[in-house]
C-alpha cells in the first residue's frame, strides 16, 4: 500500500491542492454525508469554501477513476449518516490531513497520501491503471520538492519547508511522534 | 462544486428503488459472475496442469500472470491441484498396470516335455513403455504438487480474502459510527502518528492526526502473531478492538 507520510501547513496544502487542479484532479470530501449524495470540488474557489473544514480527501481523474465512490451507512438516534467506503470504487489517491487540530489548536499532525495496491467495485478486485500511478508520483515527487525528510526508526515523515519555518518561530507546533519531537531532527 | 449521485442509474431516487448502496442490483450477477470465474479457473488449471504434467512443459507459469481476477485464480489454484494430485494417483495405477502387463507377457506352459516359457515380446515393450509413462506422470505431477508450481499466491490480495474484507467493511462502518467531532476513519493504512509500521485494518484517527483506536479483523485471534500486535498497540497506548473472521 504505497503512501507517503507528510507534515504539511495549510499554506502548503493549499499549493498542494493548486497542483491538482492543474492535473485535472478533482477533490470528493471524506467527511459525513446527511443523503446518500457526495460532493464534488472542482476548482480553488470550492476547495477554500468547504474543504478546508474536511481532513480526508478522496481525489479523482477520469484518466484513472472509472467508477462512482460507494457509499454506506450507520444509523443512531439522529437517522442515517452516509459515509464514503474506502477502497471501493474510483479508484482514488487519498489524501489526509488533520486540519482541524491546525485551525483551532495550532497544531501540525501527520498527513498522508496513498493508494491502494487494489481497489473493489462492487466487491470486484479491480486494479488502478498508469495514469493514477503516474499521477500520485507526480504529487509525492511535489511534495518531497517542498519538504525535507525526517527518518525515525520505521517511517520516514516529510516536513514542508514553511512548516519548519513556522514551527521554529513558535507560530505552531508539530504533534509529536510516538513522543519524539519532529522539530529537533530536522 | 458539483454534487454527484451514486443513484443516477436509479433516476436519483434511492428510495422508491430499493437499491440504498448502489450495489444490490448486481448482487445476483455479481455471484453468477464469480461462480463462473471461479469453474472457468478451476477447468483452466485442471487443463494447463494436466497438459505440463503429461508432457513435461511449463505452460502454468506463464498462463498465471494472465490471472488477475481474484476468483478465477483461487480457481486456477483448485484445478492445479487437481491435476497435480490426479497426475499422482493415475501415473502410479499406469505404472502398476504396466508392470502387470509386462508380468502377463510371460506364461509359463507345462507340457509332456516338461515346462515352457512362452514370452509376448509386444506385451513386454508395451508394458514397459507404461510403466514408464506412468512413473514419469507421477513423478512431474508429484513434484508440480510438493513444489506448489504456477500457484498465484494469495489470490485476494494482502489483506486476505472476501470475508475478511466483508469484516473490514463491518468494522469501517463500526469505526464510522464511534468517531467523535474532527477524527476521521481511515482504512488500510499505516497507523497514524507512531513511528510504526503496524498497518490496522481500520484506525479512528484524531483531530491532531494520531490514531485513537484500531480495529483489526483477525482470522486466528489467539495466535501469536495476534498476540504480539495487540502488545504493540497496546505499548503504543492505542484502543484495540480484534473481531474474529470465520467460524473456526
Amino acid at each position: 500500500m504505497p503512501q507517503l507520510d507528510f507534515i504539511l501547513s495549510e499554506k502548503e496544502r493549499i499549493e498542494v491542492v493548486q497542483f491538482l487542479f492543474k492535473n485535472d484532479c478533482r477533490i470528493i470530501p471524506g467527511c459525513h454525508y446527511s443523503t446518500s449524495k457526495y460532493n464534488i470540488v472542482t476548482d480553488m474557489e470550492g476547495y477554500l469554501k468547504y474543504c478546508k473544514e474536511e481532513p480526508l480527501l478522496f481525489l479523482i481523474n477520469d484518466r484513472y477513476s472509472f467508477y462512482p465512490l460507494e457509499l454506506d451507512f450507520f444509523e443512531n438516534e439522529k437517522g442515517k449518516t452516509y459515509f464514503i467506503k474506502q477502497r471501493h470504487g474510483g479508484p482514488t489517491i487519498d489524501f489526509f490531513s488533520p486540519i482541524i487540530g491546525e485551525k483551532e489548536n495550532n497544531i501540525i499532525g501527520p498527513g498522508f497520501i496513498g493508494i491502494y495496491e487494489y481497489y473493489y467495485h462492487n466487491n470486484n478486485k479491480i486494479a488502478p491503471n498508469a495514469d493514477l500511478k503516474n499521477i500520485y508520483k507526480l504529487l509525492i515527487s511535489y511534495i518531497q520538492s517542498i519538504s525535507k525528510a525526517v527518518k525515525l526508526s520505521n517511517r520516514t515523515y516529510w516536513v514542508g519547508n514553511y512548516t519548519i519555518n513556522q514551527a521554529r518561530s513558535g507560530k505552531f507546533k508539530l504533534e509529536p511522534i510516538s513522543d519524539i519531537e519532529i522539530l529537533e531532527l530536522v | 462544486m458539483e454534487m454527484w449521485s451514486p443513484y443516477a442509474s436509479n433516476y436519483d431516487n434511492p428510495i422508491t428503488y430499493s437499491d440504498p448502496l448502489g450495489d444490490e442490483g448486481d448482487e445476483c450477477c455479481g455471484l453468477l459472475k464469480r461462480a463462473w470465474n471461479v469453474a472457468f479457473g478451476t477447468v483452466a488449471g485442471a487443463t494447463v496442469g494436466t497438459f505440463d504434467n503429461l508432457t513435461g512443459s511449463n505452460l502454468r507459469t506463464a498462463v498465471k500472470d494472465n490471472i488477475s481476477d481474484p476468483d478465477m485464480a483461487s480457481g486456477w489454484n483448485s484445478g492445479l491441484d487437481g491435476a497435480d494430485a490426479g497426475a499422482v494417483v493415475i501415473g502410479h495405477a499406469e505404472s502398476t498396470g504396466g508392470l502387470g502387463l509386462i508380468a502377463g507377457s510371460f506364461n509359463l506352459a507345462g507340457g509332456t516335455g516338461g515346462l515352457s516359457l512362452e514370452v509376448s515380446a509386444p506385451g513386454i515393450v508395451a508394458g514397459a513403455l507404461m510403466s514408464v509413462h506412468g512413473r514419469l506422470y507421477a513423478g512431474i505431477g508429484g513434484a508440480n504438487l510438493a513444489s506448489q508450481n504456477g500457484r498465484i499466491n494469495n489470490p485476494y490480495g494482502s489483506k486476505g480474502k472476501p470475508d475478511h474484507q466483508q469484516k473490514v467493511n463491518e468494522l469501517e462502518k463500526k469505526a464510522q459510527s464511534e468517531t467523535k467531532p474532527g477524527e476521521r476513519v481511515i482504512r488500510e493504512r499505516k497507523i497514524q502518528g507512531q513511528d510504526s509500521r503496524k498497518r490496522p485494518d481500520v484506525q479512528i484517527v484524531n483531530r491532531n492526526g494520531k490514531a485513537r483506536k484500531v480495529f483489526e479483523a483477525e482470522r486466528k485471534p489467539t495466535s501469536n502473531r495476534n498476540i504480539k500486535r495487540e502488545k504493540e498497540y497496546k505499548k503504543l497506548g492505542v484502543e484495540q478492538e480484534t473481531h474474529k473472521v470465520g467460524n473456526n
